[in-house]
């Protein structure tokens, strides 16, 4: 970037600050200037022309500095481009770099237009790749696309920014480039997502593009064209991309300060009438294209779980469904506390393959009849045994469900886990010990090569959910095995009373003893307790 | 009307006087003394101005409109920012605002700075265009090459 002198006597124009009111600042002169340019004022700032009027242009001051009346100012000929190159991997891009390093006001090939318009429809294709979450309850009932659009919903404190962070680390393990903007957010937090980034080795291929609360309106309204402009620079080389825009209520709330400001006309909720606009034609630039792809996940705080906000259900109407954060079953202790029935995919169904489909299916059944069922549940002995075995069922896939934020399970083991809890695998087992035997699973799967092949050649083969439950119920099963070698290593406990019929016919094969384990296949329980006999 | 006031006032900085001087006569309207505004136009405002408002006022208006009038007359003049190397006296600017007016044909302000490193020439801003003619940037490329030889000689 130059100093004044040198776009002055590039431009040849110059104009003067008449007022200024806050970061908006009313300059005259600049006779030819146009909206999206950016100007610089002789004491170095730099400023991003809002609009025109016919005795005054209306800047957005970006600088941290202010500028005062009398200033003078010069065009750059440039509108708001950006630089982005391979260096940018593994760093945090802060609103102070924006100035410094990245915005770029000279004719510059490699520069990119932070505000441009979306690629044509006949650059883009159909969504057909899933995207793992590793989050079991979104992998198999809110599934996601490579490419998709989708909302993330909920209240402040109901754990989606974790949910967030667990994607990046299921999709940064796979060589996904993760670009992650926090929009206005507390050093603090910006902090913990840096460390988390850190510590889970996930910033060799990821960026954060962060602003603060703190920053000037237009630094925090611009982080998140700068994050998809990064972004799109890695879609470019044919790379699948995720984005996460947390969040963009707040993003309105600034933008909604600035235009205020710039004393627009006040639409519904004080917002300015380009709210909508300002949104989509940020969330469009996202999609599958015929090179590349960028998976937009915009988050939008509600306030009292209310989705018929101005803001949210914009966003909504914008995107490609929602994963809805609840309050409640937060309160209620589930995590993750996404609600499954007002959660939406549009797109997610149609990457998924027949089994997963039918699991997915499935699994919504299940749950809708739990729920039924659930307020029932006080009868106790007086219910019917398919309504006990619906409720026993439902209990232990919630509790299936249930996940820390640090693990991440794959979509292979959660079908083959879901397949196990059909079989009635765990039908005499306390939950806790249903938990730590999947957890044993699921550690194993990720840690045993052999396993993790044979688990997922397991799932390719096998086309229909009532056949993987025969397989996961014979002899030869893995799965099993593994799980009998673990219980048969713990100190023997007193025979179980036998459980009431399930739904499904009961594995005899637990009860015969096991199969001798290889040692590098054997997984030592970290907790104290013994895991549960069936 | 307002020619005889007008034509003495060439420079953004007369413009500001006068303006400040214009609103000290408009707020005396809000004073209850008695002939408050005689007493600002005697003790508030420089003789000449005082004098020629004093003899336009004798037409038939009121002396709030008038002043308004006066306002907006002033913002129709537009400014015209001059960098030179020296620092000029009344009569030369009143030559270059002459000059001024006779060639671009519209009233003009001067906003007239001292600059050292124009040289010779000047450097000229009006209507948002911005010219140098300077002689501080024909030579700015040998000065800088000069200033590069010499560190390399004897820094």
């Amino acid at each position: 970037m130059h100093d004044y002198n040198y776009y002055l006597e590039k431009s040849g124009e110059i104009g003067y600050v008449d007022q200024v009111v806050k970061s908006i600042v009313y300059a005259h002169g600049l006779p030819t200037i146009r909206p999206g340019e950016m100007v610089m004022f002789e004491t170095g700032q730099i400023g991003y022309i809002l609009g025109i009027n016919k005795e005054s242009v209306e800047i957005l001051l970006l600088s941290p500095t202010a500028v005062v009346v009398g200033t003078k100012l010069t065009r750059t000929l440039s509108g708001l481009k950006i630089k982005v190159d391979e260096k940018y991997l593994g760093k945090t891009i802060s609103s102070l770099d924006f100035e410094k390093d990245l915005f770029v006001l000279d004719e510059d090939p490699d520069a990119r237009a932070v505000d441009k318009t979306v690629m044509a429809f006949s650059q883009r294709q159909k969504i057909t790749d899933p995207l793992e979450t590793g989050v079991s309850l979104v992998d198999l009932i809110v599934p996601l696309g490579k490419g998709q659009r989708e909302l993330i919903i909920g209240d402040r404190k109901t754990g989606k920014s974790q949910f967030l962070l667990q994607t990046v680390k299921a999709q940064a393990k796979r060589d996904y480039i993760c670009v992650y903007a926090l929009i206005a957010k507390p050093l603090l937090e910006i902090q913990r997502v840096k460390d988390y980034f850190k510590t889970e080795g996930l910033d060799k291929n990821s960026v954060i593009v962060a602003s603060h609360s703190i920053d000037r309106p237009g630094l925090v309204f611009l982080t998140p064209y700068v994050a998809m402009t990064i972004a799109e620079y890695f879609r470019d080389q044919g790379k699948d991309v995720l984005l996460i825009l947390d969040d963009l209520t707040t993003h309105a709330r600034y933008y909604r300060e600035v235009m205020l400001l710039a004393k627009r006309f006040p639409g519904r909720s004080s917002y300015p009438g380009d709210i909508f606009y300002v949104h989509a034609r940020l969330i469009e630039r996202a999609g599958k294209f015929t090179k590349g792809s960028i998976t937009c996940l915009p988050v939008a705080q509600s306030v009292l779980s209310d989705l018929s906000g101005y803001i949210q259900s914009n966003l909504m109407s914008m995107t490609d469904g929602h994963i809805l954060f609840d309050n409640d079953l937060f309160d209620q202790g589930r995590r993750p506390a996404i609600n499954p029935f007002l959660s939406v995919t549009r797109v997610g169904g149609q990457t998924q393959t027949p089994l997963v489909k039918e699991v997915s299916r499935s699994l919504r059944t299940l749950l809708v009849s739990f729920e039924k069922v659930k307020q029932f549940k006080h009868f106790q002995t007086e219910l019917s045994e398919a309504t006990r075995n619906i409720f026993d069922l439902g209990s232990r896939i919630v509790t299936f469900m249930d996940q820390l934020p640090s693990v991440i399970v794959p979509v292979p083991i959660n079908i083959v886990l879901y397949a196990g809890l059909q079989a009635a695998l765990w039908q005499s087992s306390s939950m806790e010990d249903m938990k730590q035997e999947m957890s044993i699973v699921i550690e194993l799967y990720h840690k045993n090569e052999a396993y993790q092949k044979m688990i997922t050649s397991l799932v390719a083969e096998t086309k229909k959910l009532d056949d993987l439950i025969a397989k996961v119920n014979s002899d030869e099963n893995i799965l099993l095995k593994h799980l009998q070698a673990n219980r048969v290593a713990k100190p023997t406990e007193p025979e179980p009373t036998p459980a009431p019929a399930a739904t499904q016919t009961q594995n005899p094969e637990t009860q015969q003893p096991a199969q001798p384990v290889p040692v590098d296949q054997k997984i030592v329980p970290k907790a104290d307790k013994p895991v549960g006999k069936s | 009307m307002y020619s005889e006031l007008l034509s003495r006032i060439i420079t953004t900085q007369d413009a500001a006087l006068l303006k400040q001087e214009i609103e000290a006569l408009q707020n005396s309207a809000y004073k209850t003394k008695k002939d408050a505004f005689k007493v600002t136009l005697n003790t508030q405002v420089r003789k000449w101005v005082a004098d020629a408002i004093e003899a336009e006022l004798t037409q038939e208006i009121s002396p709030e409109k008038y002043l308004l009038g006066l306002l907006d007359e002033l913002k129709k003049n537009a400014s015209v920012q001059i960098g030179i190397a020296f620092e000029p006296s009344r009569q030369n600017i009143e030559k270059i605002h002459d000059w001024l007016f006779r060639e671009l044909g519209v009233p003009v302000l001067l906003d007239v700075t001292y600059d050292p490193t124009v040289i010779a020439g000047t450097k000229i801003a009006y209507n948002g265009k911005y010219y140098d003619f300077s002689l501080g940037k024909q030579l700015s490329p040998t000065i800088e090459s000069v200033a590069k030889k010499m560190l390399t000689t004897y820094a």
